[in-house]
Order: structure tokens, then sequence, then C-alpha cells
């Protein structure tokens, strides 16, 4: 997910050539970045998420992926990354998070893409 | 070389047998009667691999047609179809289609619209859609049911048209009657409809599109003006797939049709399978000597004007039946269109409601209009200018058919 929409962003093709289309159509992602509307966001607490994966399942953007942190647990142990370009911090993963370690906290301007704890 | 097999098909068999020949690979369709046969036919011929497509089970017409956009902008043919309250559900989305320029080809089975609560033909489903942005064929027999889909696809899809069409047919009379129908092979077919590919937007990972964005006042007008010219094209674009479908499959069709209307001193206007009831009155009553003629209006969107005026200029007394109540308006739909076609004061147009809610539009029925609308010309009616629409088969006991006990 991350980088997504700069992959496509009014690139010209190969041979820089345009066609009309008809009707309400957009190639030029403007305004995908909805991880701007956040007023608060998910802080999970790496130490106690066991990775079951509930949030990745449950959150309704699809922008949250369990992965394997070489650092826990012996190089078994997974951590939650969110794609913070997207996530909108409606807190649907805090909520159905069984161990109840994500936890929604302020968003503070300026420092979007720094996670917190 | 064409191969047609007569077959015994009733309305929803022609449309099933139409859809099947159109190869639609995605159907996602919500039962409703009368066109239920419909989307059980085609679930049948998905189970048993005679149609190799996907059969999305949807939960409402809603979904039904927002699933057919989504595949149909994948690249592919996508069916659904529906009747009443199932098209007003889809009333939303139907817009979405015509707006997105989808060119979905759907038969609609004309049924009434709530309340009262009625399962039988009238046309308000599809007259409450007539504004959507959507093509309209109104089919006579079962036949024109399976023509007019294939000559619809052949339109819809047309680069300078992109427009979706809805191919009504009546409930009942015509999705439930069975007829001989002259079934074409595939491979004609196919000539005639090549494989489906997405002309204008699509759905592709690999170059992706945002599509049915939020547009601001600086480019809505023009969208819509886009699709006006396509209305405008399909005037011409029409009688040429038409006449590109009677040079393979042998059937003419127009936009309308004219029935003995060249001598004739009234002549009446209708749309769908009642047209075949006044073509056969309009033969009887000539055998007794009266000049009466038939129009028989095929595509009311777009509506034909010029073709319409062409053939009634000169007529002093014309008749409409609406199959729709028109509440509120001055006439029926139709008769809205007859009237906005003809110039002022050449031609009085009088328009009949007839047939509501699955009411029989019988040759007595016709008879007694042509009767009337001959007084209107010879000046023997009493009041031969009056005003309003005649509601010609009701009741006279109309305000008192429902009688309660008076609890007190």
């Amino acid at each position: 997910m991350p980088g997504q929409p700069e992959k496509h962003m009014n690139k010209p093709g190969k041979n820089n050539k345009t066609r009309t289309v008809y009707g309400p159509v957009a190639t030029v992602f403007a305004s995908v970045n909805t991880g701007s509307w956040r007023i608060l966001r998910p802080g999970p607490d790496h130490s106690r998420c066991a990775g079951c994966g509930q949030c990745e399942t449950f959150c309704p953007t699809g922008v949250i992926e369990i992965i394997d942190d070489p650092a826990k647990e012996g190089g078994r142990g997974k951590v939650v990354e969110i794609d913070w370009a997207y996530c909108k911090g409606c807190g649907i993963c805090a909520d159905v998070c069984p161990k109840k370690c994500i936890r929604m906290v302020e968003e503070k301007k300026g420092n979007e893409n720094e996670e917190r704890n | 070389m064409k191969k047609e097999i007569r077959r015994m098909l009733d309305g929803n068999g022609a449309a099933t047998e139409a859809l099947k020949l159109a190869r639609v690979q995605v159907i996602s369709a919500y039962p409703i009667t009368p066109q239920s046969p419909i989307a059980e036919k085609l679930s049948e011929l998905v189970v048993s691999h005679k149609l190799e497509a996907r059969y999305i089970r949807v939960e409402s017409e809603h979904t039904a047609l927002s699933c057919a956009i989504g595949a149909q902008l994948t690249g592919v043919r996508a069916a659904t179809a529906t009747s009443s309250v199932g098209l007003a559900l889809m009333h939303e989305i139907l817009g979405v289609a015509s707006g997105c320029r989808v060119p979905i080809v759907m038969p609609v089975v004309n049924r009434a619209l709530v309340s009262p609560w009625s399962l039988w033909c009238d046309h308000q489903d599809a007259m409450a859609e007539r504004d959507s942005g959507w093509l309209q064929f109104y089919t006579e027999n079962v036949q024109e049911v399976m023509d007019f889909i294939l000559i619809a696809y052949n339109i819809a899809e047309h680069t300078e048209i992109l427009t979706p069409a809805m191919v009504c047919l009546d409930g009942f009379f015509l999705s439930h009657s069975t007829q001989p129908v002259m079934t074409p092979d595939q491979e004609t077919v196919d000539a005639f409809l090549p494989p489906y590919r997405s002309k204008n937007l699509f759905l592709d990972p690999k170059d992706p599109m945002f599509i049915n964005n939020l547009t601001s006042p600086d480019e809505f007008s023009e969208m819509r003006f886009q699709q006006k010219v396509a209305f405008e094209r399909a005037l011409d674009i029409i009688p040429e797939v038409q006449n590109h479908f009677a040079g393979i499959f042998g059937r003419q069709y127009g936009l309308l049709e004219a029935h003995e209307c060249e001598d004739a001193e009234v002549v009446l206007v209708t749309m769908g399978s009642m047209a075949g009831t006044a073509k056969y009155t309009a033969n009887m009553m000539r055998k007794a000597g009266h000049k009466v003629g038939v129009i028989k209006i095929s595509v009311f969107r777009p509506f034909p004007v010029a073709q319409l005026a062409g053939l009634l200029k000169g007529k002093k007394v014309v008749g409409v039946i609406d199959r729709s109540a028109g509440l509120g308006a001055q006439g029926g739909p139709l008769w809205l269109e007859v009237k906005a076609a003809l110039p002022d004061n050449d031609t009085r147009v009088f328009d009949y409601v007839a047939g509501l809610g699955g009411r029989d539009i019988t040759e007595k029925t016709i008879e007694t209009i042509f009767t009337g609308l001959l007084q209107k010309v010879n000046k023997k009616d009493a009041n031969p200018d009056a005003p309003g629409v005649c509601w010609i088969d009701t009741h006279p006991d109309a305000m008192s058919v429902r009688e309660v006990i008076v609890n007190d």
C-alpha cells in the first residue's frame, strides 16, 4: 500500500498521447491522502501485541499489516504496521483488539508520519 | 448464412435467450414478479454451463445494478433485469450507469408501481425513469423482445452513444405469453454483435481510473451535455442499426411504426403490447368503412419527434393511449411528448389513460376511443374541445369502490 498514489500520479504514457473519454473520471489522484483526515491515531503497544491479526481483518480500509519483527521473541515475533497515508483513525482496530493493546491517541499536526506508542 | 429456429418462447424466455446470445459474462439479478423467470433461467444456464458467466446473488436491485456496472467496467457484458419497485430501487444507480456511460442492456418487465400494490402491467415503472439517461425501447410482441435486445446492445455500445438501454416488455401480456419466435443462431449473432470491449471508462488495476468522482459546477453541465449529444445521435444511429439488423435477420424495425396512417382521418398513438390490439381493431374498423390508423412508438427515449410529426402532418385529430396516470400533469407522459411534437392549432391531441394495474386494453376499449375520435372530427361530439384526460376504461363507480363498516 505505501506509495500507491505516487505510482500513478499523472505519469505520461510512453508516447505521451491522450484520448477523450465521456463521463466523470479522474486519473490524477490528488486527494487520496485520506490519512490527513485523522483526529485520533491508533497507537499499538508492540510489546504486548500477539500478532493475532484481528485488527488487520477488521480494518475497513485495509491499511493494517501484521509483519515479522526479527527483534521480538527471538525472531518469531509479529508487529502491527499501519499505512499512515490512508489510516483515517476510525478506531475499529482498537475496538476489536482482544488484548486491548491498541490505544487511540491524539493526532498532532506536523508529525503525521511518526509513530508513537 | 443465418440459421434461425422457430421456437415457442414467452417474453421472459426470449429476453433470457437474447442475453445468452449476447454472451453476457456476469449476471447480477434479483427476482421480482413478473421478471423472476429471467433471473431463474439465467441461473439455470450458468449452472448447466450453457452460458459461461459468473452469477452474483445479490440482496436487492440497488446492488444488482451496482454489480453489473462494476463488472461491465472491467470489459465484459453484464446482465440484469427488473420490474416495478425493483426498477424504482435502482433509481439512483440508473443515473450512475448512464452518467458513467456504461452501456448495459436491461430488460424491464413493465409492472405498476405502488400503491395500490399490484403485480400486473402498466408503464409507470419505466415512465418514472424516462429521464434517467437510459435509452428506452418498448416491445409489442415476444419476437420484438428478442430482436430489440440484440439491436439495443449494438446501439448502446456504439462509440457515439455509450448509453445504457432498457428494453421494456409488458408484464404478463408479454413476459408470460408464449409465442412463436425466430431464434437466431450464435454464429450470426456473433457477427452482428462482436465481443464487448470497454470503449470509454474502464476498471484496470494496471491503468487506474477513479470513475464517478465528485464533479464541480465547472464541468457538470458539460458531462450532461455529452449525454444529450448521445441521445441526439441515437435518432440517426438507431435506424442505421435497425437496417443493419434487417439486412442480416430480415426483420425491419423503426423508431416507430405506422399502420394504415396515410389516409386515416384519426390516428391513435400506442406503445407496447396494446399496439397489436390497436392494429387489429383498426383493421376491423376499416372493414366497416372507418378511416383509422395506428402509430406504435418503439423508441420512447430518444423520442422520435420529427418522424412522428411527419407521419401526423395534416391530421386533425390524434388520440394517445397512456398506460400510466401522469398524475397532476396536463396529460400522460406519452401524450406530453406527442402534443409537444405537433404544431399548435393544426392538430388536436386527446389523451386516454387505460390499462392501469393489469387491466386489459381490449378491442372494445380501442373501438370506443376510435369512435370518440371520429366524432370529434365530424364535430358530432357534444364538447369536442373539452380539455383534460379521459380515463377511458375506469369504472363509473370509481369513487366508491371500497366501503368499510363504521365501528362506532
